[in-house]
Order: C-alpha cells, then structure tokens, then sequence
C-alpha cells in the first residue's frame, strides 16, 4: 500500500522494492538495476550529443572498473592504459550507436574494453606471458584496490558475480574466465588446455547458463 | 525454448567467436526471433558481468586529460569547475543571507535607538509649585508623554485631604476652554503619591498642570481649592 502511494508520486516501484530488500538485509540485492541501467543508457545519450560533462561523469564512474578488467587482461599498466584511453575514445565516437535493446550500458562499455584488450593481446601475440597470467588467472578471492576505487557502485555486483563463478564447476570457469579474460580463441584455449575444441565450446556454453541461471536465482 | 544450437551460437557471438559471415547471419537471425534477441540480450549482460571479477583500479589521474586531449576535448578541470557551480552558488547565497541578516540586525538596533532618542526628546517634565502656604513643603514632579497620552505624577509630603475631598489632577490645554481631568489621587499615610495617569481627553498640548481638592471622587471641572501648580 505504502509503495504504491509512494509509486503515485513518480517513484519506480521496483526502485522502492529494492530499498526495502536492502532495509531488510538482502544480500542479494543488485546494486546496478533498471534504474540504474537507465541513469547510464542517458549518460550514453548525453555522450552522444557531444555532453562532455556527461563524458566525464561517465569516465569518473567506469573507469576503476574497466581499467580493473583491462589490467587482469593486459597484466601491464601502461597497456591497460592504453586499452582503456581507446575504449574511452570508441566511446566518444561510437556512443550514438549504442542500442539499449540489445544490451545494458555497462555490458555495452565491458565488451568493448574487453574487445580492444583482445586486438591488443592478440597482436602482440605474447605467449609466455600469457602462460604465466593463465596459471595465476583465478583471482577471485583477489582485491587488489576493491577499498581506493572512487566508485564503490559496482562493489555488491562483483561480489555476486564472484560468488556466482565460484559455485560452477572448475573446468567450466577455467574456460570461461580463459575466453574472456586471455584473448585466446576457443581453438586456443583447446590447445592450450589439451582438449577437444568441442569439449571447450561445450564448458564455455555450459558455464554462461550457470551463471546465467545462478544470478536469475538471486534476482 | 532456444535449442542447444542457438545456444551455442548465441555465446559465440557474444564471445567474439563467429566468422563475418557466421555473425551476420546470427543478426539476421536476432532481428527475426524475439526470444532469441531477448535471450542474447540477457546471456550479453551476464558475460558482461563477468568483468566485474576483476578487481576494480583506480588508472592514474592525468588518463583522462591524456584522452580529451587525444579527442580534441576541452579540460577536464573545467568541467569539474562546472560541476562545482551550483554549490558554489549555494555558497555564495548563504554567505548573502548572513550578510543581510547582520545588516538586518544592525538596523533594527538602530531603529530601536532612534526611537528611545525620540521618545526620550518628546517627554515633557513639570515640577509644581505650592500655591497656599499650607502646601509649601509639598513636592510634585509631572512626567508627561504627549505620544501616548499618559504620565506619571508623583507626591511628596502632602498631608491627605479632608474627609469628603480627593485631590485631583489637571492638565491645561488651549484647546479646551477647562483643565481636562486626569483623574484622582490618593495620598498614602506617609504624604506620598505615585500615581501613572491618562486624560478623560485627548490633549493636544500641556501649557501647565494642576492639583486641586475636590469633592470625593473628583470632578468634570475645578471647582475646589487649586492647591498645586506648575508648567
């Protein structure tokens, strides 16, 4: 009754539901929701019209995030660097072509940085370090600047998304985080873990769904 | 229900993994099958989580003027200044309201001054003198307020008036043709009086005050003994 009146006034009901839970105590709240997703998606508008404000309001709360990912996948700071000023330029150029019905803006900025990391890794082709980074790939339980990150939004997200690759099975999420993270092809990671391309394309499969139904789980 | 084939196609897609030609087709697909565009929507954002797994950086303060700067873009400090303006604002209107609060203050002091000043230029005094010789020991000082039509009178060493007889105070006014009363005093045991009063008329000017005994309970007009007087 009371979020309905509430929702008379403006407020998503959804938005009021989620305070609730995280009144409540549900650790299974998503952080980044509709609501959420919708405050970015504008961000990407804005971008689009040229808003440098926007463009800096968007930069101020990705970036710890994005450069997280392309430092795990670069392993190099000056390269994560200058994967993240691309992915920032793509941004800038390309944000009138992002479509939200296809998907969410940080699915959209998360894909490109790893996009841009994986041209990069696989033009430098440096296969020992790549060795090395997959043996020690699984830091899951690693939180390097988790505590100095300016946005602390994405905190409970990434703790569900750590959870959630921690319950699905091991050789599932060694080949999950290798196509993502590594810049290795499907036929690479094959190779490289000594099994069937089939096998690899079937655990890679196989673990997306997990964590797909893990997090519907949750939601 | 997606088949384990589209499944499969849908990750490749999203990971990267399908040829030009592979991936085209898979749009083309998309832009035909609601479920499956809904589908890859949301497998899209859950692989995109992923990227969460990794933990967060802060990249060092000077990447993003390096990346305006390769765009072509303003500064950075500029648009921080920007986004500062509607708190400076904000400052700026406190610090007003403070300001003019104070001066408020300052001049309602002032007000209040000017206006003892003036009340205190308009009071009139008038110390009266004994007309019989019975009252030549007698002291009567008039404290009178034109603005407000009141005054104090107070009275010492005055013996109390006869049985049957009240002392009564006037005020001389031009423009009435009697004293206008101020209504009746009594004298204490000790010979004293302090007595606040008001004119049964509005007085335009006090030329003079007088004390006469009157019968009890006063008169309209003097018509006893004028005992006090003075200007």
């Amino acid at each position: 009754m009371i979020t309905a009146h509430v929702a008379k006034k403006g407020i998503p009901r959804k938005r009021i539901k989620n305070c609730f839970r995280f009144l409540i105590g549900d650790l299974t709240y998503k952080p980044v929701d509709e609501a959420e997703d919708q405050y970015n998606v504008d961000l990407v508008r804005r971008i689009a019209q040229g808003d440098q404000v926007a463009f800096a309001l968007f930069y101020d709360r990705f970036s710890p995030v994005l450069y997280g990912m392309a430092f795990r996948m670069m392993n190099n700071r000056g390269d994560a660097e200058d994967v993240l000023q691309e992915s920032m330029a793509y941004i800038w150029r390309k944000a009138h072509a992002f479509d939200s019905s296809r998907r969410s803006a940080f699915a959209w900025v998360a894909m490109i940085v790893r996009n841009k990391a994986i041209d990069k890794l696989r033009a430098r082709r440096r296969g020992e370090r790549l060795q090395e980074r997959v043996k020690g790939s699984s830091d899951l339980s690693s939180d390097r600047d988790d505590t100095s990150a300016l946005e602390p939004l994405f905190r409970e997200q990434r703790g569900r998304v750590r959870s959630a690759l921690s319950q699905i099975s091991p050789d599932q999420r060694e080949a999950l985080e290798l196509s993502y993270f590594s810049g290795l092809t499907h036929e690479e990671i094959a190779a490289q873990l000594g099994t069937p391309l089939g096998t690899v394309k079937a655990r890679i499969r196989r673990g997306v769904l997990r964590l797909r139904q893990l997090f519907q789980r949750e939601v | 229900m997606i088949d384990e084939t589209k499944q499969q196609a849908a990750v490749d897609y999203i990971l990267g993994e399908l040829s030009s030609a592979d991936a085209a087709a898979f749009e083309k697909e998309l832009g035909q099958d609601e479920e499956l565009r809904q589908f890859t929507k949301e497998l899209t954002d859950d692989i995109a989580s992923m990227g969460l797994a990794a933990s967060p950086i802060n990249p060092r303060p000077e990447l993003f003027s390096r990346i305006q700067k390769t765009l072509g873009l303003s500064n950075r400090t500029k648009i921080t200044t920007l986004s500062f303006l509607p708190w400076a604002l904000a400052a700026c209107l406190a610090i007003a309201c403070l300001i003019l609060g104070l001066n408020n203050l300052r001049t309602r002091n002032l007000v209040a001054q000017l206006r003892q000043r003036d009340v205190l230029a308009h009071l009139q005094i008038a110390s009266l003198q004994a007309q019989v010789d019975a009252y030549a020991r007698a002291s009567a000082i008039i404290v009178w307020n034109p603005q407000r039509q009141q005054g104090l009178l107070r009275l010492s060493s005055v013996t109390a008036p006869e049985a049957g007889h009240d002392y009564q105070l006037w005020i001389i006014d031009p423009a009435h043709k009697t004293p206008v009363s101020a209504g009746v005093v009594t004298v204490g045991k000790e010979g004293v009086a302090s007595v606040e009063f008001r004119p049964v008329q509005p007085v335009t000017s006090a030329a003079g005050f007088a004390v006469s005994i009157e019968k009890a309970g006063g008169s309209s007009a003097p018509e006893g003994q004028i005992v006090l007087a003075g200007r």
